[in-house]
């Protein structure tokens, strides 16, 4: 093509384009997201990661505990055609190496684990702007939590924490909220604290970078989250304010339990 | 990133899919902005991607989601073409000649419809072959072909007006 005269056209008005420097700003673009993929929620100290977040949890009795992460069938679009679920590391008896792709609609439950340790779970979907609900809560019977023998959690309560994870360790974490288990034997017998949103119980994460700060203050005074046309028996919608102006699209649940709602980016 | 042929296909694909895309939305910027995204995104699912036969095609049709994604405006696109086209290039400054052909050609191309514009930026800048920008375009090497042809034809005459 080089003696073509509309591709020496068109070559004349393309720009001068210089890889290296690219390559040089594309780097720091991928290690920055990088550090904000592996931001997450932390338990008692335990850490279990998704995709863009992680979740752990652990005992207080120092004992391990089972974690169940819901994926449900999403209710709004776009909707995830491919998505992988990762749980890597663990401690004790923890199960590792789980992975299941292509599960609208997957639970996957953590056994075992010793408190301290840590679990890295990665929920990765496709196409990347999908959204993705993953839904955490204690593994549970009858709505009861119980651990993978079927005996009841003890008493006491389970911290959650926000942050970024860097080299293994949490730092801008927000404060932590919590679930308390206040009725081991009885059906719903635990509870999250405040400041998660009250009627939903819901955690919300999100990931795009227009939200870090949403993610960042999950639980702060710039971002927030509401319940939008909220009905104990019907879906409910969240939406996420950041200084007050709601920010992307209501999310819609299908029921009143926990979530935490990753949008990938 | 020591990530096992990331840079390579970073160095061989950046630069030719971002001079393309430029000169296809107008905007040089925006195009960078686009191809940088889907290498991030590359980056991101390196382990499978690195796995395809053409990690790089996978590339061009994440840069082309990410163009078309963006907010598109018509009227902004021209406005930009002109801006593109009033910008001073290898030849000697005050050439008035040159510019009103490059400002003829940018209206041509601005005249053409979107996937014309793709087909032949991606054809003539990116040096794709007719199967690579099907690929990229995600349709048939047929379509690519008459749309090459008809967008050809379109700025050749653009090309004849100016040195006729």
């Amino acid at each position: 093509m080089a003696d073509d005269p509309l591709a020496e056209a068109l070559a004349d008005l393309a720009p001068d384009v210089d890889a290296s420097a690219s390559w040089a700003t594309t780097g720091r673009t991928i290690r920055r997201r990088r550090r904000r993929q592996v931001a997450g929620l932390v338990v008692a100290g335990c850490l279990v990661a998704v995709a863009s977040v992680s979740v752990a949890l652990a005992r207080p009795d120092g004992d391990g505990v089972d974690l169940a992460i819901y994926v449900p069938t999403p209710t709004t679009t776009p909707v995830p055609d491919e998505l992988t679920i990762t749980c890597d590391g663990g401690v004790g008896s923890l199960s590792t190496d789980v992975v299941q792709t292509n599960p609208a609609g997957v639970r996957v439950t953590i056994d075992g684990g010793e408190a301290g340790g840590t679990v890295v779970v990665v929920a990765e979907a496709e196409p990347d702007d999908a959204t993705v609900f993953l839904r955490l809560a204690p593994r549970a019977s009858g709505g009861r939590p119980v651990s993978g023998d079927g005996s009841s959690y003890p008493p006491g309560r389970f911290e959650v924490r926000c942050g970024s994870l860097e080299d293994g360790d949490l730092s801008d974490s927000s404060p932590p909220v919590w679930f308390e288990v206040i009725d081991p034997g009885g059906n719903y017998g635990y509870r999250w604290s405040e400041p998660c949103v009250n009627a939903t119980r819901t955690f919300v994460f999100v990931a795009p970078d227009e939200l870090e700060a949403a993610l960042v203050d999950t639980f702060g005074p710039s971002a927030r989250v509401v319940p939008s046309g909220y009905r104990a028996a019907s879906p409910a919608q969240l939406v996420v304010l950041v200084d007050d102006e709601p920010v992307g699209s209501a999310i819609e649940f299908p029921d009143r339990a926990q979530y935490l709602v990753m949008r990938c980016e | 990133m020591t990530d096992d042929g990331f840079e390579q296909l970073f160095r061989q694909e950046f630069a030719p899919l971002v001079r393309a895309l430029a000169v296809a939305c107008g905007d040089p910027r925006r195009a960078e902005d686009a191809v940088q995204d889907a290498f991030v995104q590359a980056h991101r699912h390196w382990r499978r991607v690195r796995g395809y036969d053409q990690p790089g095609a996978w590339v061009r049709r994440a840069a082309l989601h990410r163009l078309v994604d963006q907010e598109r405006s018509a009227a902004r696109d021209r406005h930009r073409r002109r801006r593109l086209a009033a910008q001073p290039t290898n030849e000697p400054l005050g050439h008035e000649h040159a510019t009103v052909a490059r400002a003829e050609l940018v209206d041509a191309l601005g005249a053409l419809p979107e996937r014309q514009r793709l087909v032949v930026c991606l054809h003539y800048l990116a040096d794709l072959s007719v199967d690579d920008v099907a690929a990229a375009l995600e349709v048939a090497p047929g379509t690519v072909k008459s749309q090459l042809h008809d967008a050809r034809s379109n700025l050749l005459r653009s090309l004849e007006v100016r040195d006729g």
